[in-house]
C-alpha cells in the first residue's frame, strides 16, 4: 500500500475521515494531556477475517497541533495483539506526519516481536519545519492470521501512543483499537491464503456514514478506548 | 525481533491525494452524496493541501459557556518553585506550559474580552502568587512588577510586565506566557514595585519599597511531560457547568465568610443569590458588604463601608474592579457615587472601601460597578465579572 491511492484508497480515507470526523466528539476524555490531543484509530475498528488470511488495519493519527500552529514532528504508536493468532506480515509507513511540508518526508522504523505480540511503530518528520496538523494514516499494517486461528473476536490494541509537537511538548493521545472477528476454518489445513481488504465498501454517503455511527457505538459498547501520553 | 517495513519514505503523491480525500470525506460527512466524490480521486496535491480539512474540535473546550463562573475542561498542572523571600513579600512562582488565557480590555461585554494565544508553543506560562510574609495575605499586584529571564547570563526575555491574572485553581496571581530559546537552564529575576493599594491594619505602612527576587528552572524534556502529562480532565458532562475547580494549596483559599467580617453586616432585601443560600452576586461575583462603626483601622473617624467583591464557590477577592456606593434613607440620597477605594487588610485581606458618615441600620446602600475587575481571566472565569449591573444591599442592625 505504498503507491498513490486508487479508488479503493480513496474510499478508505473517505471513511476514515468521515468516521473520525463523527467519534472524535465521543472519544474518551484524555486521562492526561495538556488541552490540545492526537487521535489515534485503528481503522477499521472492525473487520472480519478468515483464518489464514491477511488483515490490513491502518492506524490513522490525527491532529490540529497546538494554540500557535505547530504540528506534530514524531509520533509513535506500539499495537499489541495475541501472537496465537496474528503475526506481522508488513508494515508501511504512509504519510500523515509529513503533511503541509512540501520537502518533508517521513523517516519511519517499525520493530515486531511476535512472541509478545507487539509491533511498534516510530516515525519523525525530516525537516520538522511547522510539523504536521491533519487526519491521515501514519502506517498501514498488515496482520497475517493463523491458518488454526479458532472463530473468536480478537482485539488489536493500541497501548502505547506519542505524539510529539515540533515545540518538544508532548501531546495527549487518545486511542481507539480495532476487533478483528476470526472465523475458523473447517479443515485448517486446506485454507488458502487471502487478504481481508480493510477497506470500506467503495462509495461515499449514507453508508459510510452509518458504518462510522455503527463503529463508534460499538467502540463505546465495547469500550475499547482509552487514553494515553507518553514519551 | 524484526522490522517488516516495506515503505521508509514518503510517496508525496500517496500523501497529498490522501489529505485531499480526507477533506471531501468531510465535506460529505455533512453533505452525502455530493458532487466532489468523484472529483476527490483525481485531486492533485495543492487541491488537498488548500483544502478546509476539520475533523472535530481543535482544542477541548467548552461550548457556548453560561456568562457565569463555570467547570473548565481540565485542571492544569504546574511545577512550584520553592517560596521566595523578597523583602516583606513571599513570591511563589509556579510554571505550566503555554496556554490562553482572556484579557479584560476595560469594558463590559464579550468584545472587551480578548483571547492571548501563545506566540510561540516553546516556553512557559510564568506565574506568581504574592504574599505578606507576615500575615500570608496574598496582595493584589497591579503595575510595576517586572519580570526578567537569562540564560547563561544573557537576557532572552524581557523586562516585560506581567498580567494580573485569577484561576480557579490559583486564585489572584500575575504572570504571562513567556517565549524560550531551547531547553536549558533559565534565571528569572522578578522586580516588585511599591504595593499601590491602600494598606490597613498589620500591613499599613508597609511595601513602599521596591523589591526584587530570583530563582532558576530547568526547561527540558522532563519538565513539560511533567507539565503536560499531569493536566487532569474532568469528565465530559461536568464541563460548563456553574461551579469552580478547588484552589490548589498555594492558591487563596478565599476570603473571610461574611460573619468573620467586622461592623454590621449589609444584608440583600431580595435574600441574595439566586439560589438564596449565599451574598448577592453582580455578574455572578458573590458582592459582601459591611458598616464598621467609626474609631475602627480602616477610617480614621468615619464608619467605614467594606465591600468584598469575590469569586463565587472559592471566594477569591476580585481586585482592580470600580465599584462605588450610594446611600439613600427613606428614598432620599445621603451619599451618591462614592467611589470604593481597593485596600488591603492585614485580617480581611483585599476589599474595596470608603469612609462613610451618617449612615444608619436601615439605609440603602446600592454597590455600582463603573468597570468589572480589569484582571486576565484562566478558563472557567472569562465569561464571568464583566456585566455587574448594581447590587442592593440595606445595612442592618446587628
Amino acid at each position: 500500500m505504498s503507491g498513490a491511492f486508487g479508488r479503493a484508497g480513496v474510499a478508505l480515507a473517505l471513511a476514515l475521515a468521515c468516521s473520525l470526523a463523527i467519534v472524535t466528539g465521543t472519544f474518551a476524555v484524555p486521562a492526561a494531556a495538556g488541552d490540545n490531543v492526537a487521535i489515534f484509530a485503528l481503522e477499521p475498528a472492525e473487520v472480519d477475517a478468515e483464518a489464514g488470511e491477511t488483515v490490513e488495519l491502518s492506524l490513522v493519527v490525527g491532529t490540529h497541533g497546538d494554540y500557535a500552529g505547530n504540528g506534530i514532528d514524531e509520533l509513535s504508536a506500539t499495537l499489541a495483539y495475541d501472537p496465537a493468532v496474528f503475526s506481522v506480515a508488513e508494515v508501511t509507513h504512509e504519510g500523515m506526519l509529513a503533511h503541509g511540508g512540501p520537502d518533508a518526508s517521513v523517516d519511519g522504523s517499525a520493530t515486531v516481536d511476535d512472541g509478545d505480540g507487539t509491533v511498534t511503530i516510530e516515525q519523525e518528520r525530516d525537516p520538522s519545519g511547522d510539523g504536521a496538523a491533519t487526519t491521515a494514516p501514519a502506517a498501514t499494517v498488515r496482520f497475517d492470521v493463523a491458518p488454526n486461528a479458532r472463530t473468536a473476536n480478537e482485539t488489536i490494541e493500541v497501548t502505547e501512543a506519542s505524539a510529539i509537537l515540533v515545540t518538544d511538548y508532548p501531546q495527549g493521545t487518545t486511542v481507539r483499537d480495532a476487533t478483528v472477528a476470526v472465523e475458523a476454518v473447517e479443515n485448517a489445513g486446506e485454507a488458502e491464503g487471502g487478504v481481508t481488504d480493510a477497506i470500506p465498501a467503495p462509495g461515499f454517503g449514507a453508508g459510510a456514514v452509518l458504518a462510522a455511527v455503527a463503529l463508534t457505538a460499538t467502540l463505546a459498547a465495547i469500550g475499547a478506548r482509552r487514553a494515553m501520553w507518553r514519551r | 525481533m524484526r522490522d517488516p517495513t516495506t515503505s521508509e519514505g514518503i510517496d508525496r503523491r500517496t500523501f497529498v491525494t490522501g489529505v485531499a480525500a480526507g477533506s471531501l470525506a468531510v465535506a460529505g460527512c455533512t453533505n452525502e452524496g455530493s458532487e466532489g466524490d468523484d472529483a476527490s480521486e483525481g485531486g492533485d496535491g495543492d487541491e488537498g493541501e488548500d483544502a478546509d480539512f476539520e475533523v472535530g474540535p481543535a482544542f477541548r473546550e467548552v461550548d457556548d459557556p453560561p456568562d457565569a463562573v463555570y467547570l473548565p475542561t481540565h485542571r492544569e498542572a504546574m511545577r512550584t518553585v520553592d517560596p521566595l523571600e523578597a523583602g516583606d513579600y513571599i513570591l511563589v512562582p509556579m510554571l505550566s506550559y503555554p496556554h490562553p488565557f482572556w484579557l479584560v480590555t476595560g469594558g463590559t461585554g464579550e468584545d472587551d474580552v480578548s483571547r492571548e494565544v501563545p506566540d510561540d508553543g516553546r516556553g512557559v506560562h510564568l506565574m506568581f502568587v504574592l504574599r505578606d510574609a507576615k500575615t500570608d495575605i496574598v496582595l493584589p499586584v497591579e503595575d510595576g512588577a517586572r519580570i526578567e529571564i537569562f540564560a547563561d547570563g544573557e537576557p532572552v526575555d524581557g523586562p516585560r510586565s506581567p498580567w494580573p491574572m485569577i484561576s480557579q485553581e490559583m486564585g489572584f496571581h500575575f504572570g504571562d506566557n513567556v517565549s524560550l530559546p531551547g531547553d536549558g537552564t533559565y534565571r528569572v529575576e522578578i522586580t516588585l514595585a511599591p504595593l499601590s493599594a491602600r494598606t490597613t491594619g498589620d500591613l499599613e505602612g508597609r511595601f513602599g519599597e521596591r523589591a526584587t527576587a530570583s530563582f532558576e528552572f530547568v526547561y527540558d524534556d522532563a519538565f513539560r511531560e511533567a507539565v503536560v502529562g499531569g493536566v487532569d480532565y474532568l469528565e465530559e458532562e461536568e464541563w460548563g457547568r456553574r461551579d469552580a475547580l478547588e484552589p490548589m494549596g498555594n492558591a487563596v483559599a478565599g476570603g473571610p465568610t461574611i460573619a468573620d467580617y467586622p461592623g454590621r453586616p449589609l444584608v440583600a432585601p431580595d435574600g441574595g443569590s439566586e439560589d438564596g443560600a449565599g451574598p448577592p452576586r453582580s455578574g455572578d461575583a458573590a458582592v459582601l458588604g459591611t458598616l464598621v462603626e467609626s474609631g475602627n483601622r480602616f477610617a480614621a473617624d468615619d464608619p467605614y463601608l467594606l465591600v468584598s467583591l469575590r469569586t463565587p464557590y472559592n471566594g477569591v477577592p476580585l481586585p482592580h474592579a470600580s465599584p462605588s456606593a450610594t446611600v439613600e434613607r427613606d428614598g432620599d440620597p445621603i451619599a451618591s457615587e462614592v467611589p470604593l477605594e481597593g485596600a488591603v487588610d492585614g485580617e480581611v485581606g483585599h476589599h474595596y472601601g470608603a469612609s462613610l458618615a451618617d449612615v444608619r441600620p436601615g439605609d440603602a446602600v446600592t454597590i455600582a460597578f463603573e468597570s468589572p475587575p480589569q484582571v486576565a481571566r484562566h478558563q472557567g472565569y472569562e465569561t464571568a465579572f464583566l456585566e455587574m449591573p448594581p447590587v442592593e444591599l440595606e445595612v442592618t442592625d446587628r
